[in-house]
């Protein structure tokens, strides 16, 4: 695999690298719900999502649902499907409990989806720090053949979320992906390497290993949220 | 003063860091750069890293939370009431997830709050008392 960060001017720590490159190649590979040319063709939309008109003009209204036209493509997937990665790439505050379950119609019941968020989601992530720090975008990964490995969690419960989660205690967002270990999994490696680790987390005041403060973190955690209009 | 606009934040290189959270969320390159190149100077190469990261993080965590629908767990639900009405969060499309609590409960969680931020606030002045002892 290309060494990742490779153009960046800044100097990449040895753990962000290592967590982008496992989560990198992960994609390639057959997830739970999706094969692996699914998968990257799934972050190849959700890359491409940022330069969709369509997604532009749906996003300036006040409406997503009248805005007719047609999405800027980067694979042959079904609509339906491109139409869902395209929205939680560039309007995921404004989904509705009626828009995922129209997806089921179409093949994409509770656990793809949650597949393809997690697909979504660390994909935009890994750009935005490419992004931040200089480098080009990782390039997209060959598919690994094989069919989906149909994991899921034990037990699932509703908690008024558009889908079940996993059951337990810990906060709802780590649990929100939980249909699909593989993407809680990515969440997390993510997370440690991006943000802090859980431990790291709960002890307020402090930073860490990391070079900012942590008001200094969560002023950006919260600058980037508001941006997002995401209330959680 | 010391820390320039940061004190409008009251954060250190508060400005900076919003600047560069901006700039990449709008893709901005010209802005990123310039943005970057100011914490780099300011703060130092590890500190522009790391404020990228941070910025990645919660791309990935918002459209987690929006996209599958997750309401705010009830802990901070309560205990952030008066952030929500200060930082107008309620005109967010997502908020409609999570219930508004009736106005016992965000009494509740006002004290709360300001049970929490007091005892931070003496725990940080007990940390400073500490280490000028040590030193």
């Amino acid at each position: 695999m290309t060494e990742l960060f490779r153009d960046s001017p800044l100097p990449i720590r040895d753990d962000l690298r290592a967590a982008h490159e496992r989560v990198w190649q992960r994609l390639a590979r057959p997830g739970s719900a999706w094969t692996g040319e699914t998968r990257v063709a799934i972050a190849a939309e959700a890359r491409v999502a940022g330069t969709c008109s369509l997604c532009r003009e749906r996003r300036e209204a006040v409406s997503p649902a009248p805005v007719a036209g047609e999405h800027t493509r980067a694979s042959e997937l079904p609509e339906a499907i491109v139409d869902a990665v395209h929205r939680v790439s560039t309007d995921a505050s404004r989904i509705t409990q009626a828009f995922v379950d129209s997806l089921a119609s179409a093949g994409v019941d509770a656990r793809r989806y949650a597949e393809l968020v997690g697909i979504v989601a660390c994909l935009r992530s890994m750009d935005a720090v490419c992004f931040g720090v200089g480098a080009r975008p990782h390039p997209l990964p060959t598919p690994e053949a094989g069919e989906p490995t149909g994991d899921a969690p034990a037990r699932s419960e509703s908690i008024g979320a558009f889908i079940p989660v996993v059951e337990g205690r810990l906060p709802a967002v780590l649990r929100a992906l939980g249909l699909c270990p593989d993407a809680v999994r990515d969440m997390q490696e993510l997370g440690e390497a991006h943000y802090l680790g859980h431990d790291e987390i709960v002890r307020l005041g402090r930073s860490g290993r990391r070079a900012l403060t942590r008001p200094q973190i969560e002023l950006v955690a919260s600058r980037v949220s508001a941006l997002n209009e995401c209330f959680y | 003063m010391a820390n320039g606009d940061g004190a409008k934040t009251g954060v250190a290189h508060g400005h900076e860091l919003l600047a560069l959270a901006d700039a990449i969320v709008a893709r901005d390159r010209a802005a990123t750069e310039a943005a970057r190149d100011e914490i780099v100077r300011t703060m130092g190469a590890a500190a522009a890293v790391d404020a990228a990261c941070v910025v990645g993080n919660f791309e990935c965590m918002n459209r987690i939370a929006d996209a599958t629908g997750i309401a705010l767990d009830a802990a901070p639900a309560l205990v952030t009431t008066d952030i929500q009405q200060e930082m107008g969060l309620r005109r967010f499309a997502s908020a409609g997830r999570t219930r508004e609590l009736p106005g016992w409960q965000r009494g509740v969680g006002r004290a709360l709050s300001r049970l929490a931020h007091a005892g931070l606030t003496l725990r940080g002045r007990l940390r400073g008392l500490g280490s000028r002892g040590r030193s």
